[in-house]
């Protein structure tokens, strides 16, 4: 057990209340969100990304960050995530909060999250030829 | 205020200090897909190199070349090699995140979600997501079906995707790099399309 470790395991357990009282693991928020019948999820999501902009601009530069090219995954995985997202209310972290929370049901979303992602990269390889990348690896 | 979920002018900011101190902490960039990709795939290819050492691949190339064009060879090569290291410092190694680091992380991820729902008092075993879920998309057994289906999309979207919405979302959109605004806008673009087609298809 190293350093790395607890991080780690912190940034799990913070991010996972987070995610929780922020309501993005409660599919009739996101839903709501869709729909644009409550905008309050937009708005945090919005938020979060401005107020991180304003971060990384003031406290890093922005060169030393690694860009990532664009590749035609981006948009094709988007859609496909995006439609997942809607019929499960889940995206990876989601996943695995709505189960602490005692939504049994994600079992089922979690089972085919999993497939898909360790199914994935041999159908990449096959039929594509840009550099299979993911943030953070 | 505090006791239901958190108003946007709060969550946001508790979104943007985890991904700016994650990356001031790590060097790397906050996202949940590598975390599962470092967990389901590792040591293959490249990550093996990873795992030997600088030293153990420059003694093996020394030994080769020692093999294939003899002891002036060598010589030669570390003459080169010296200069070579006066003139740039070689830029340091990243380190890969430990397998197990990653691990914790999505290990943590359920147990911050149940403190989280322990608080609004929300903590409860459920068979179903909810009845906004069972009226607008399935209900009973085809809940399940349905959820596997859509959990299959996620998993093989955001691989393909190289994000979810937290590395392409919010970590990626912040710095204002176009794969990530792109992949943002189709997924979140997506869910809106698919979630109007399936509040219209609810029968009344």
């Amino acid at each position: 057990m190293k350093a790395v470790h607890v991080r780690y395991a912190l940034y799990g357990l913070v991010f996972g209340f987070i995610l929780s009282r922020i309501g993005f693991s409660d599919f009739g928020e996101v839903h709501k969100m869709f729909t644009f019948a409550d905008l309050r999820l937009f708005l945090t999501f919005c938020t979060g990304v401005g107020l991180s902009f304003v971060g990384f601009m003031t406290l890093t530069r922005m060169s030393e960050i690694p860009r990532r090219a664009f590749n035609p995954g981006n948009i094709m995985g988007g859609v496909l995530f995006g439609a997942g997202w809607a019929l499960t209310g889940a995206c990876p972290s989601i996943l695995l909060v709505q189960l602490g929370e005692g939504q049994l049901a994600g079992l089922a979303t979690l089972a085919g999250a999993l497939a898909g992602m360790v199914v994935y990269p041999s159908i990449h390889r096959r039929f594509f030829r840009w550099p299979l990348g993911s943030c953070a690896a | 205020m505090f006791s239901g979920h958190w108003p946007w002018w709060f969550g946001g900011p508790v979104f943007a200090i985890v991904v700016v101190a994650f990356w001031l902490i790590e060097r790397r960039l906050f996202g949940v897909v590598g975390q599962y990709v470092q967990v389901l795939e590792p040591a293959q290819g490249a990550a093996e190199l990873d795992k030997a050492s600088p030293q153990a691949l420059e003694e093996a190339l020394r030994r080769a070349t020692l093999a294939e064009f003899g002891a002036e060879a060598v010589a030669e090569m570390e003459a080169a090699e010296a200069s070579e290291k006066e003139r740039a410092p070689e830029p340091r190694r990243r380190e890969p995140v430990p397998r197990a680091a990653s691990l914790l992380f999505l290990a943590m991820l359920p147990v911050g979600g149940a403190i989280g729902a322990l608080v609004t008092g929300q903590l409860a075993l459920r068979g179903t997501l909810g009845a906004v879920h069972e009226r607008v998309v399935a209900s009973g057994p085809m809940e399940l079906v349905v959820l596997a289906v859509g959990g299959v999309l996620v998993g093989v979207g955001t691989r393909m995707a190289g994000g979810c919405t937290s590395g392409h979302g919010l970590s990626g959109c912040s710095r204002l790099q176009p794969s990530s605004l792109i992949a943002t806008a189709s997924f979140f673009g997506t869910g809106i399309v698919v979630s109007f087609l399936l509040h219209a298809l609810v029968k009344p």
